[in-house]
């Protein structure tokens, strides 16, 4: 066996607790993806907002994903994802996520194809985005494929479109990136719900693999669907080759049916 | 990589044309059956090889009449899964096609003048688990019941022991998207075919979660657009591929755009 491909990229994880500014956010993201990572700044850097980060060049299509992270306020931070192509990918201006002002940990999980950021405020709210993984069909024909959350906050605050499947896409044909209830791809027992265990009572997880209408998008790195009878922040350790193991973390987006959203860390 | 366990076991298929008597479809996989290993107990009963943790089944193929054909699943206690039929009409001429392997028995007939029809059970894959990590691992499925009524045939459709009893339910995976449950993605945007393993549950009676259970051995599912014999290469190892024929006795799910095929090469 060899380890699946979206689960063979470069990934980091950091875990910050207290933060008040979400300066500290961006700051983060820069030395995570940047000094320890292979993205690099466009734009800002430490201590500055906004900062945009480019992701390195995926060489087999040049494909790269380039993020604008604004501070809007003390509590209040921006994203806006953008393919190589320039278009917006969560095309509703901007996401926005909250921290606390009295301090919130904020857990940072990063890759050379993606970033999650999970604020782990009272009900969490998690941000991510990147690069899919389509192999082993050729991943850039017609195009590379991306992916962002749709939440979570909308551009005006609003929290909402947390779930697993409220992901932006770029439909196929299409020349501009939608998000809906549509696209998630969640493999389904006969009950419509998520397979959540085996009859042995092992947790069944899948790739986090989205879709829109009938075509596969792909995978996005380092990250599975889990059964949300695992609470947020819960790891799991699962085999993804003979002989080996990795270990998910279940972030913030909330529960698509009866799955929830873990990122790899170390 | 590696060949997935599922895809890595024994298999053999037959095509036989001009038959005008299920007689010929029992023949041929009586012949097919053995050659891969399985033992014939005499009254169309069949055993399939134990494997290496003790887990075979059998089928009993019946000739009704000329044109019934009824084949019985049972699992490794002798519990009878399925019994489903296949009916084939006046107008002769049909078209068999026998896949059959160490964990797997499907006959599958092509009527021309009508639908085609299939019956077929088999073992499934526990793999990551132990193959003998439990043993709700013996399925059925058939286009008709045992008093030749077409009911839940579907793909969807198989029978298991889910606790003590046998039931014939919808209880093969679903590949819907997240929001209508509908519209299975087996498309790339590059257009490709995609192929995914055709699994099955254990339905616990009273109610909560289906129990995920295994993969069906030599069979995949794809988008419902192929026709009834179509052959498909599919990659199942860096540089290994495979054959697939679709068939379409266990019937395709238009809302889920899924259909199976089972391996012929």
């Amino acid at each position: 066996m060899a380890i699946p491909n979206f689960l063979n990229s470069n990934y980091r994880y950091l875990s910050v607790s207290g933060i008040t500014d979400v300066q500290s956010i961006i700051d983060n993201l820069v030395g995570e993806l940047v000094t320890n990572g292979d993205w690099s700044v466009v734009s800002g850097g430490v201590g500055v907002s906004p900062t945009t980060l480019k992701s390195s060049v995926r060489p087999v299509d040049g494909a790269f994903i380039q993020v604008v992270i604004t501070r809007n306020s003390a509590t209040r931070i921006q994203y806006q994802a953008y393919d190589h192509g320039g278009l917006l990918i969560n095309n509703q201006t901007s996401c926005q996520q909250d921290i606390d002002a009295g301090g919130t940990e904020v857990r940072f999980f990063t890759g050379t194809y993606h970033f999650c950021v999970d604020s782990i405020r009272a009900t969490p709210e998690c941000y991510d985005c990147g690069i899919l993984d389509r192999s082993p069909s050729a991943v850039g024909v017609p195009r590379a494929n991306y992916y962002s959350s749709q939440g979570p906050r909308s551009n005006t605050g609003t929290l909402s479109n947390q779930a697993v499947s409220s992901v932006f896409l770029l439909p196929p044909g299409t020349t501009s990136y939608l998000s809906g209830g549509n696209d998630g791809v969640v493999p389904r027992d006969p009950l419509v719900t998520s397979a959540q265990t085996s009859v042995t009572g092992a947790y069944i997880t899948f790739p986090y693999e989205l879709c829109s209408t009938i075509y596969s998008m792909g995978r996005a790195y380092q990250a599975i669907l889990v059964p949300s009878s695992l609470s947020f922040g819960t790891e799991i350790t699962v085999t993804i080759d003979t002989g080996v193991t990795a270990v998910f973390k279940v972030v913030g987006r909330t529960t698509t049916k009866d799955c929830r959203l873990a990122m790899r860390k170390p | 990589m590696a060949i997935p366990a599922f895809l890595g076991s024994t298999w053999k298929y037959s095509f036989i044309g001009g038959i005008s008597d299920v007689q010929s479809l029992m023949d041929r996989f009586a012949t097919d059956a053995v050659s891969m290993g399985w033992t014939g107990g005499g009254g169309g009963l069949y055993t399939s090889p134990t494997d290496g943790v003790g887990r075979f089944f059998s089928v009993t193929l019946t000739r009704v009449t000329q044109q019934k054909l009824q084949m019985d699943v049972r699992d490794q206690s002798s519990v009878v899964v399925s019994q489903r039929r296949i009916n084939c009409p006046s107008t002769n001429a049909w078209a068999g096609r026998i896949f059959v392997g160490e964990y797997h028995a499907v006959i599958d007939c092509e009527m021309f003048s009508s639908a085609p029809e299939a019956v077929g059970g088999g073992i499934l894959d526990l793999s990551p688990e132990a193959q003998n990590a439990h043993g709700k691992y013996v399925f059925g499925f058939g286009y008709r019941n045992s008093s030749d009524t077409a009911a839940s045939n579907s793909c969807l459709f198989a029978a298991m022991v889910d606790n003590v009893t046998a039931t014939l339910a919808s209880r093969c995976i679903r590949y819907g998207n997240s929001g209508s449950g509908s519209n299975g993605p087996f498309r790339m945007t590059s257009d490709e075919r995609i192929w995914r393993p055709q699994c099955l549950y254990v339905v616990p009676t009273g109610g909560g979660s289906a129990l995920y259970a295994g993969r069906a051995y030599q069979c995949l599912v794809s988008y419902s657009d192929m026709q009834e014999g179509a052959i498909f290469t599919v990659p199942i190892d860096v540089g290994t591929t495979a054959k697939f024929m679709s068939i379409l006795g266990w019937t395709a799910v238009s809302s889920q755009n899924q259909q199976v095929a089972f391996r012929c090469g």
